[in-house]
């Protein structure tokens, strides 16, 4: 069974991945507000939106997945083509939540102590001292990732998963709030190192931006004649402490029953389906929740509804399964399709 | 793979097509060919067009071919072979051509996965069928070839079959539901077959559900031998009560008294002494036995195993005899009147016969090769007059009358073609010319039956008996005929209604006597005992009958029970109680008519055909309807109106549900609300898909999909599904207001366009 009618995130992947720009605003089309739900954090929330819509002109469905991969405590995958702004994206956010930003052009002579650091002896002291790698950080944009060596991507592997890295037997926490951004190229292949499943496992969510449309160009041409040719400096709109309180605060909405019962029915949908080699495993689960719970914060509410499971899907899925996009695309959406959503069921649970 | 199926279909049919060859003729393989020429032409260009169906539902006109040439061998037997050519095949050669056909149809799908192994399993029977034949060498050649060919095709379709990727995950349960499905299939089939057997065996349960493995009584002139039930069971050698109702047993030689001495008339071989000796009919030479087994007496139906017929002498067990209490067997409809003896003359209080026979000579006349007894005139052969078959075998009938049924036109019994081993008694019943009917003596008969409505129309003459007037008795039965015949018309409604007076106002006692000093039996019994035997209800309908002026009698015999059928054996046994009096009518006094008035006795009917039966249902239908005329009309205008309003009905009680439901909390009120619209969604045709969530069903159904109305209704229906004890987004007066204007809302929501209440989420709603 095909979903008929693709949800905006869906139509946002499909113009993206055919290389076309996103006409419209499709998520104000809901109409539904963002400011809805009276959380104290919603002005933070605005103000960070606004910062990355003028950051990337036109494209607010990738902003919200962005923002709710943020607040899921998840890291970003973002695959696209050269110059329709992942770099900007990223830097943006990291500009937006504040803390330290790190950034690593993946190249293939790059080692893993290039990322996580290394003993030096120092000839002053004597001793070995700790030089801290970029990982250090509480943003980290590894730009061209699939330009490194698979050794090289491997080191990431700990800290974007348990947020420490381990060098000569030795353990270093990273930032509660330490936010991996990835981006990479899919059309230039030659001498890049494709992304092992274990290493995209780790990402919540994979997003392609694509090309803005006929009006954000316009715009962005003429708000560059107005700098004169000068980067708008982004402003910190947050600080790494109301990031935490906010991302504990969005591991609390709530989510029913029904709705988990939803999210087990779709992941062991995503097993059985004979096209999926790999079906998604307990930890892509568990981001799946996260991110729903975000995009449901995102959206005012205090509690998940399937409609919030169904739009992070794509993003969340088009990760973990291999494939052309657009066969990817096809796949979530049967995927989707297969399952049904709880209604009168869960209905029946809630009713006194 | 398609050429492998290929390949393999068409060397199982070569291989059919070399086995069939020896058993039919030049003429009938010609044909078979032709046959298997068109099928392969069509096929083959089936094929070339549905050479890339691969996967999916197959197209109708494919399924459709392949049913066709299944069905073709049979329309070609029974509509072109048999009756044009004279030709004809078993009907296991027919279900293999048709197994040939359907294989090659089958191989035009060959593209197919599940098509192309559906083919190779028909060749692979059609392999099978084909090495059951008598082998040949080049049958050697051709099963080599395809066995060669089937397990490439094997090797072939496990290699496609391969999924070159590891097993992502095994699991090991017990399959629940396959369980559970094949339990209640097994109590299905339990219930089905205790429903249908009830207590009979598996040989009469199953008899016949193989086709062509005989016990139906079919009768097939192209079946092989043992197939169908052939021409007739195994003869016996000697002994002539050996086996079941055979005509051929009759023809032995034995130490009873037999109606056939082939010895005495033919041979000059000592014959066996027997003390009593009678009439008997010579044979030819050809008939004589040659076994000289003693053989055991079987007087019961039913076949036995022919353990006798392979000639091992050590291993022929003393066979028992199987006495049976029966005074004979019928085969045929019953339930019917076997008439004995004939009555006319009534003086009140005895029967007896007065007159000659009336009736014409007996004579034999030839139907084919097989001789027949004329025994009665019969009607002119219409479509109203039915012919009735059936035989009886005599058992312990000990007398020379034969037992015919009412309006028999001709009885025979096998090899007798001679009219004066029969005699006409003196009350015309027919007899044979001997002292009694020999035992295990098969005699068939030929009666005939009148349709209802001819019988009402048939003139009935006009009769008048003398001994009638009997003083002032008979005043009374005049009366009261008069009164049961009333304005009745002449004919069979008066004869029916008189049978119909007897029967109801009468009561069976077979213990009742009447009186010694009654003068008139009827009488007494019409008007004072109003109960007794059989044989007073036959008198009072008679006396009845020809004071209303129609020829009547008495007639008494044996009365076939239907009850006593047996379905094992496919007979229905007559016993010495099943002795029976009833009367007799006749329109022209050459043909006599039963009329039954005894209660529980009923009278043999024509068949009823399919249409006739649906006449009478529909007739049956239509009286009752008549009867409850305005009730019906009633029901039937609320059903129209009902199913011409369902959808209004259906919205009508699904608001008043609704309506019911809506005095609850807040969620209930949405919930119930939600359903509503989901009920009249289904309504529409229109029903959420169930992978939709519900918002945006609401979003896409909901004209005004971007009114405030309908986004609060969404967030409401939202926080009712999956909010659990969150705060409600709105309150409790606006939730029920947005629910009150969805409950509205049909196709175009017009009621929301014109809401002007705040239905923004206020801040601090109540918490439910």
């Amino acid at each position: 069974m095909m979903v008929s009618e693709p949800i905006a995130t869906e139509a946002a992947f499909a113009n993206a991945h055919r290389g076309a720009a996103i006409g419209g605003d499709s998520y104000r089309q809901t109409g539904e507000s963002h400011a809805g739900g009276g959380c104290e954090f919603q002005p933070v929330l605005d103000t960070l939106r606004t910062a990355l819509n003028a950051a990337l002109r036109g494209k607010q469905e990738v902003t919200e997945l962005v923002l709710a991969c943020l607040l899921a405590r998840g890291h970003l995958l973002l695959e696209d083509l050269p110059g329709l702004g992942k770099t900007t994206l990223a830097k943006a956010l990291a500009t937006a939540v504040g803390g330290v930003f790190a950034r690593v052009q993946c190249t293939p002579d790059l080692l893993p102590t290039d990322i996580t650091g290394f003993q030096v002896f120092n000839q002053k002291t004597r001793e070995f001292e700790f030089m801290a790698g970029p990982v250090f950080s509480d943003v980290l944009l590894a730009d061209e990732i699939n330009r490194a060596t698979p050794r090289t991507q491997s080191a990431l592997f700990e800290a974007m998963a348990e947020r420490q890295v381990t060098i000569d037997r030795e353990t270093h926490k990273l930032s509660d709030t330490f936010f991996v951004i990835a981006t990479q190229n899919p059309v230039d292949s030659h001498g890049a190192y494709p992304l092992p499943e274990a290493q995209l496992d780790r990402f919540s969510m994979r997003l392609s931006i694509g090309y803005p449309d006929r009006s954000s160009e316009l715009a962005m041409l003429a708000g560059d004649i107005q700098n004169a040719g000068a980067t708008a400096a982004a402003q910190t709109v947050i600080t790494q402490q109301q990031l935490r309180r906010l991302q504990a605060h969005v591991a609390q909405v709530h989510v029913a029953d029904a709705v988990r019962e939803y999210l087990v029915d779709l992941a062991e949908a995503t097993r059985r389906h004979a096209d999926v080699p790999l079906g998604l495993s307990p930890r892509g689960l568990l981001f799946w929740q996260r991110l729903s719970q975000a995009r449901a914060h995102l959206r005012g509410r205090d509690f998940v509804t399937p409609d919030d499971v169904q739009d992070v899907a794509i993003p969340m899925l088009d990760v973990r399964l291999s494939g052309e996009p657009e066969a990817r695309l096809q796949l979530i959406r049967a995927i989707i399709g297969m399952v049904s959503v709880p209604v009168f069921t869960a209905a029946k649970r809630t009713t006194p | 793979m398609t050429a492998l199926t290929w390949i393999t279909v068409l060397l199982s049919i070569a291989m059919f097509q070399v086995a069939i060859w020896p058993e039919q003729t030049v003429f009938e393989n010609a044909v078979s060919l032709i046959e298997l020429l068109a099928v392969a032409i069509v096929t083959a260009i089936s094929g070339w067009r549905w050479r890339n169906v691969a996967t999916g539902l197959l197209p109708a006109t494919c399924v459709a071919m392949v049913i066709v040439c299944g069905v073709l061998p049979f329309a070609v037997e029974y509509f072109l072979k048999r009756p044009f050519l004279g030709i004809g095949s078993t009907g296991e050669l027919q279900g293999a051509q048709a197994l040939r056909n359907i294989a090659l149809a089958l191989s035009a799908c060959a593209a197919h996965r599940q098509m192309s192994a559906l083919a190779v399993l028909a060749s692979m029977f059609l392999a099978l069928f084909a090495c059951l034949m008598p082998v040949t060498p080049l049958q050697y050649l051709l099963l080599a070839a395809y066995s060669l060919a089937a397990t490439c095709w094997l090797v072939a379709r496990h290699w496609e079959g391969i999924n070159a990727q590891m097993p992502r995950h095994t699991r090991r349960t017990l399959p629940k539901r396959a369980a559970a499905t094949m339990l209640a299939a097994v109590a299905v089939l339990c219930c089905v077959s205790w429903f249908f057997a009830r207590g009979a065996g598996a040989t009469l349960v199953l008899r016949g559900i193989m086709p062509s493995s005989g016990g139906q009584g079919d009768y097939d002139p192209f079946a092989r031998r043992g197939v169908f039930d052939g021409e007739q069971l195994v003869s016996a050698k000697e002994n002539a009560f050996s086996f079941g109702p055979v005509d051929s047993e009759i023809f032995l030689d034995s130490e009873e008294p037999s109606l056939f001495d082939m010895f005495q008339d033919m041979y000059d071989e000592p014959v066996k002494k027997n003390k009593r000796s009678e009439r008997a009919i010579a044979l030819p030479f050809r008939q004589m036995p040659t076994a000289e087994t003693k053989l055991a007496t079987q007087e019961q139906s039913g076949r036995e195993f022919e353990a006798i017929r392979v000639g091992r002498p050590k291993t022929v067990p003393q066979l028992r005899d199987l006495p049976a209490k029966h005074v004979c067997e019928v085969i045929g409809r019953t339930p019917l009147h076997l008439r004995t003896h004939l009555y006319n003359g009534w003086d009140g209080r005895t029967w007896c016969w007065r007159g000659d026979a009336g009736e014409s000579p007996l004579r034999m006349e030839s139907d084919g090769n097989v001789p027949w007894l004329k025994v009665g005139s019969g009607y002119a052969l219409s479509k109203t007059v039915v012919t009735e078959p059936h035989s009886l075998r005599c058992l312990r009938y000990d007398g020379a009358i034969v037992p015919t049924p009412v309006g028999t036109t001709k009885l025979r019994i096998a090899d007798v073609d001679r009219a004066d081993m029969f005699r006409r008694e003196p009350d015309s019943c027919v007899a044979m010319d001997r002292q009694r009917i020999p035992r295990m003596t098969v005699l068939h008969f030929e009666s005939q039956l009148v349709r209802l409505p001819a019988l009402q129309a048939m003139p009935f003459a006009v009769a008048s008996y003398v001994d009638l007037d009997r003083g002032e008795d008979g005043t009374k039965l005049n009366a009261l005929t008069e009164r049961i015949v009333g304005d009745l018309p002449r004919g069979w409604r008066q004869i029916a209604a008189i049978s119909q007076h007897v029967r109801e106002h009468h009561s069976l006692n077979m213990a009742t006597r009447v009186p010694a000093d009654c003068d008139d039996a009827v009488e007494w019994f019409l008007f004072e005992a109003k109960a007794g035997p059989d044989y007073l209800f036959a008198s009072a309908t008679v006396e009845l009958l020809r004071r209303a002026g129609y020829h009547a009698r008495l007639a008494s015999g044996f009365y076939v029970q239907p009850a006593r059928y047996d379905e094992r054996t496919r007979v229905t046994p007559v016993l010495a109680e099943d002795v029976h009096f009833w009367a007799e009518v006749s329109p022209d006094d050459h043909n006599w008519l039963v009329v039954e008035s005894t209660p529980g006795y009923a009278t043999l009917e024509p068949p009823v055909g399919i249409l006739e039966h649906l006449g009478r249902t529909l007739a049956a239908c239509g009286s009752w309807a008549r009867l409850h005329a305005v009730t019906l009309a009633t029901a039937i205008l609320l059903l129209l109106a009902s199913v011409w309003q369902r959808r209004r009905l259906a919205y009508f009680g699904g608001w008043l549900w609704w309506w019911a439901g809506c005095r609850g909390s807040v969620r209930r009120h949405t919930l119930n609300t939600l359903w509503l619209l989901d009920q009249r969604s289904h309504l529409s045709r229109r029903r959420r898909r169930g992978h939709e969530p519900v918002e945006r069903w609401l979003r896409r159904e909901l004209p005004g999909n971007s009114s405030r109305p309908t986004a609060s209704f969404c967030r409401l229906c939202q926080w009712a599904l999956y909010g659990a004890d969150r705060t409600c987004p709105l309150s409790m007066e606006q939730a029920r207001h947005v629910c009150w204007q969805m409950r509205s809302a049909e196709k175009p929501f017009i009621s929301m366009w014109r809401s002007t209440i705040d239905l923004r989420p206020r801040e601090g709603a109540e918490t439910l």
